[in-house]
């Protein structure tokens, strides 16, 4: 069994935002063909694909210390499927794994992968919103991500307790 | 004489000037701050004009006066009004003199219209004013009235460019024009008129005589002498003749070539506009390389978002937390699960770990299969586990960095992109001064200006030409007549009949070279004169301490009319290329300084660009120089001393302090063409002219503001 295949674990599980962001996801990723005259840029769409920002927001999400189940943000909105998306960034599956572990504090957790990939989408719905936010503040976006990301490990390192 | 005030009206860019200059005598300097192309050397000629009319106070009759851009066929009137007083030492009685101060007002007008690229001027029309307690009188002779008050022959020594001064010792200039640059200035002092007149007067008795002379001679040797006598001595006078205008021409086209020089200086300092093309175009692929850097540093940053640092950065200590469970399960066996390999090994032995043969076949054999069968199936979520901790615990070592690399980068970044940035907006700065320099441009203007310039340049070397051709015809003329001379005066005295006409004749070549020695005694009395004084000046402006072995020990005019430095090792260096930028100026500046004091004229002293090509100590102590009363002038000179300084920013530079001391008036001149470029604020009208203001050395405000001020530390006007 080779690194590559962690990532085979997940095989077509789907990767989702809340529905109700899909209309920011789209505005900061470069997925979307820009409309005539529209000024395409990494500074304006700091993502190049949703999977980005939606690792972003995971990880921003698990920051935050918080999940968002599908009761509490409406329907969700399935923009790819696992096996079509982590093959490239095997590196993704191995993490996504490593927070499950922690999640659950058992090795168990890696026999459901699809319990993992929820555990990934419901933080991915608490952070998503977070960076949306830090986005729109910003006349470049990419900025926004970055500071906020910035604040983030920065407050991990030097926690506000101490 | 000083002046109190002018209006100047549609005199090339000055359409409508006010200034008023300084009367206060502690505080003599009116300094009219200008940068280049904007009025300061129109503001000399419009003053030189208003006082000395067309016919003495232009350079050249042909150049027109009126703004550039008023309309064909449209008469224009260029009119100069000057306010000035004049002091005058009145005798009271025998023991008693006192200064009587009048106040007139001078107006000079003329009507030039433009047509088809040239132009006519009407004559001018001169009114002086004398202000009396009864009111403002009309001086009869305005002109007559106005030489008595400031002489003709001092408009150029009163009223001085920085630069065409250089003239005097400048390397453009020939040896011959120099020398006779210098010997008309000390000749200009002299006001010796009248006996100018006297030596002419003896010479055309003497030719009368002569041709008396030669009608009443008797046929023979006396009479054919005489006639040859005479049509050389016409030759002669024709070359004397040809080689003052020659001479005085040669003035007017150093002049005008100086002039020329500027004028395409100053187009060119808008820029070449092949060089400004280049740099535009080195300026553009500057560009697109940071653009192209921009691009890369933003794929960098967009990668940044997405990579392996964030996440390690963001949820390092959950992946820690997951990647110690697994580890746990390491310090307790559970993984890996070392079984497998040695039973696989133990297999391809043969042999068991006990000792027993594993021979194909046998129970043992098939036992240990069965066992390694189970051990497989058993084993998938442990393989998972083992995997996963094998590539975590690899991870975990960069791990550690990495938690951290995510500020590194983002922060490297951010300063790499803030310095593109700036770098960028530098260059779209640069291209934006660039183009707009190039619109600014008239290529044909620059042509125009480069083809006077060499006009200028191939007369004024066909003028030495000729000049040179005079003076050796004029050299092998001088002994024929000398010859002829000699033998005339031998007949002449074996001729009983011509007694009384030889004795008349004899009297006036007697008369005529009394006079010439006088002129040339008071002539070297005035060199000299103008020699010390300029040697003073000269040494205390650039700080040189003979005694102390300074490399410049004296400068003087020699009695051929040169002027020299001379130097600690005994040399005599010629200013012209042995004496550096700076000297050269000072020396060009205490020779004018000298004669205007040696004149003992009273008049102000209008000086275009005095400070260029100076700094450090020398400009300060030229500054000084100019700013204090002349000491070795007369009382009405230093009663009436006034000094008006057409004065760059640049010039201003390090003499900020002097100024406040000595400044009595401040104007600034703008040309609103020099918006965008230089000027910060866009003026209320966008035709081409020179706006005023009252800021003084130190002081901007919305009309002069130039995008050069911080430079200069300016503060603001309020």
């Amino acid at each position: 069994m080779s690194s590559a295949e962690l990532t085979t674990r997940f095989a077509n599980l789907p990767l989702r935002f809340p529905e109700k962001v899909m209309d920011l996801v789209i505005r900061y990723t470069q997925t979307r063909k820009p409309h005539e005259d529209e000024e395409r840029s990494g500074d304006l769409q700091p993502f190049e694909r949703y999977v980005d920002l939606w690792w972003t927001a995971l990880c921003l999400g698990v920051r935050e210390g918080r999940r968002t189940p599908e009761l509490e943000c409406g329907p969700w909105h399935k923009f790819i499927d696992t096996n079509q998306i982590l093959p490239s960034d095997p590196w993704r599956a191995e993490h996504l794994m490593l927070l499950a572990i922690a999640e659950t504090k058992s090795t168990e957790v890696l026999s459901h992968p699809s319990q993992i990939v929820e555990i990934a989408n419901e933080y991915a719905a608490t952070g998503i919103r977070l960076i949306a936010d830090a986005m729109a503040r910003e006349n470049r976006p990419i900025w926004g991500a970055t500071r906020l990301v910035e604040d983030s490990i920065s407050s991990l390192a030097s926690p506000r307790s101490a | 004489m000083r002046l109190l005030s002018a209006e100047i009206t549609n005199f090339r860019l000055l359409r409508e000037v006010s200034l008023e200059f300084s009367t206060n005598r502690d505080r003599a300097l009116t300094v009219i701050r200008a940068e280049n192309a904007s009025g300061k050397t129109s503001t000399l000629k419009a003053l030189k004009w208003g006082l000395f009319g067309s016919k003495d106070g232009l350079d050249s009759v042909g150049e027109r006066l009126s703004p550039i851009d008023w309309p064909d066929k449209t008469p224009c009137e260029l009119r100069v009004r000057i306010d000035f007083e004049h002091t005058l030492p009145v005798q009271i009685d025998a023991s008693t003199i006192r200064e009587d101060t009048q106040k007139y007002t001078l107006i000079r007008k003329a009507v030039e219209e433009p047509t088809d690229g040239t132009f006519t001027r009407s004559s001018d029309k001169t009114e002086l004013l004398h202000h009396t307690p009864a009111g403002a009188e009309p001086v009869a002779g305005a002109e007559a009235r106005l030489r008595e008050i400031i002489p003709a022959d001092m408009r150029n020594i009163f009223f001085t460019d920085g630069d065409a001064a250089l003239t005097f010792i400048s390397a453009d200039a020939g040896r011959t024009t120099k020398i006779d640059q210098v010997k008309n200035a000390i000749r200009s002092l002299l006001g010796l008129g009248l006996l100018e007149d006297v030596e002419s007067a003896l010479k055309h008795a003497r030719s009368r005589l002569l041709r008396r002379q030669r009608d009443d001679a008797p046929a023979g040797e006396l009479a054919k002498v005489t006639q040859s006598l005479q049509e050389k001595e016409m030759q002669r006078d024709g070359l004397q003749s040809d080689l003052t205008q020659a001479r005085t021409r040669t003035v007017d086209l150093e002049r005008r070539l100086t002039e020329a020089e500027k004028e395409l200086t100053r187009a060119l300092s808008l820029g070449n506009f092949d060089e400004l093309a280049n740099q535009r175009e080195r300026v553009s692929l500057d560009l697109k390389a940071r653009a192209q850097q921009e691009s890369q540093l933003i794929r960098e940053h967009t990668s940044l978002l997405k990579g392996k640092e964030l996440s390690w950065g963001l949820i390092g200590p959950e992946l820690s937390r997951g990647l110690d469970l697994l580890r746990q399960l390491v310090d307790k066996g559970i993984i890996p699960k070392a079984s497998l390999p040695i039973l696989r090994d133990r297999l391809a032995d043969g042999r068991c770990i006990c000792g027993a043969a594993l021979t194909p076949g046998s129970d043992a054999r098939k036992h240990v299969e069965q066992l390694l069968e189970n051990e497989k199936l058993a084993d998938e979520h442990s393989r998972l586990l083992t995997l996963l901790y094998h590539t975590a615990d690899a991870d975990s070592d960069d791990a550690r960095s990495e938690g951290r690399q995510f500020l590194y980068i983002s922060e490297g970044l951010r300063r790499k992109r803030a310095d593109n940035l700036r770098a960028t907006e530098d260059l779209e700065r640069q291209r934006k001064e660039l183009e707009q320099k190039i619109s600014d441009i008239n290529a044909v203007d620059i042509q125009s200006k480069t083809m006077a310039r060499d006009t200028a340049k191939s007369s004024l070397k066909n003028q030495e030409r000729r000049i040179t051709e005079i003076e050796i015809a004029l050299r092998s003329l001088e002994p024929e007549i000398e010859a002829l001379n000699t033998k005339q005066r031998e007949l002449r005295r074996h001729s009983q009949k011509l007694r009384a006409l030889n004795a008349q004749i004899t009297a006036t070549e007697d008369l005529s070279t009394v006079v010439q020695h006088t002129l040339e005694d008071m002539q070297h009395i005035y060199l000299r004169r103008v020699s010390d004084q300029m040697n003073v000046l000269f040494m205390d402006m650039i700080g040189a301490d003979p005694s102390s072995g300074s490399v410049y020990q004296s400068a003087e005019i020699t009695s051929e009319y040169e002027i020299v430095v001379n130097s600690v090792d005994g040399r005599r260096l010629s200013p012209d290329h042995e004496v550096n930028g700076a000297a050269q100026r000072a020396l060009t500046f205490a020779f004018i300084w000298a004669l205007t004091e040696v004149s003992g004229v009273s008049a102000p002293r209008v000086i275009d660009t005095p400070l260029g090509m100076m700094a450090g100590t020398v400009k300060r102590r030229v500054l000084e120089l100019i700013a204090e009363p002349p000491q070795s002038a007369n009382s009405a000179q230093q009663a009436d001393h006034q000094v008006v300084l057409l004065l760059t920013q640049s010039e201003i530079a390090d003499t900020e302090d002097i100024l406040d001391l000595r400044v009595g008036s401040s104007i600034s001149y703008s040309n609103t063409e020099h918006f965008p470029r230089d000027l910060v604020n866009e003026p209320a009208t966008r035709q081409p002219m020179i706006i005023t203001c009252k800021c003084s050395h130190r002081q901007y405000c919305e009309l002069c503001e130039r995008r050069s001020r911080a430079h200069y530390h300016l503060v603001a006007r309020t």
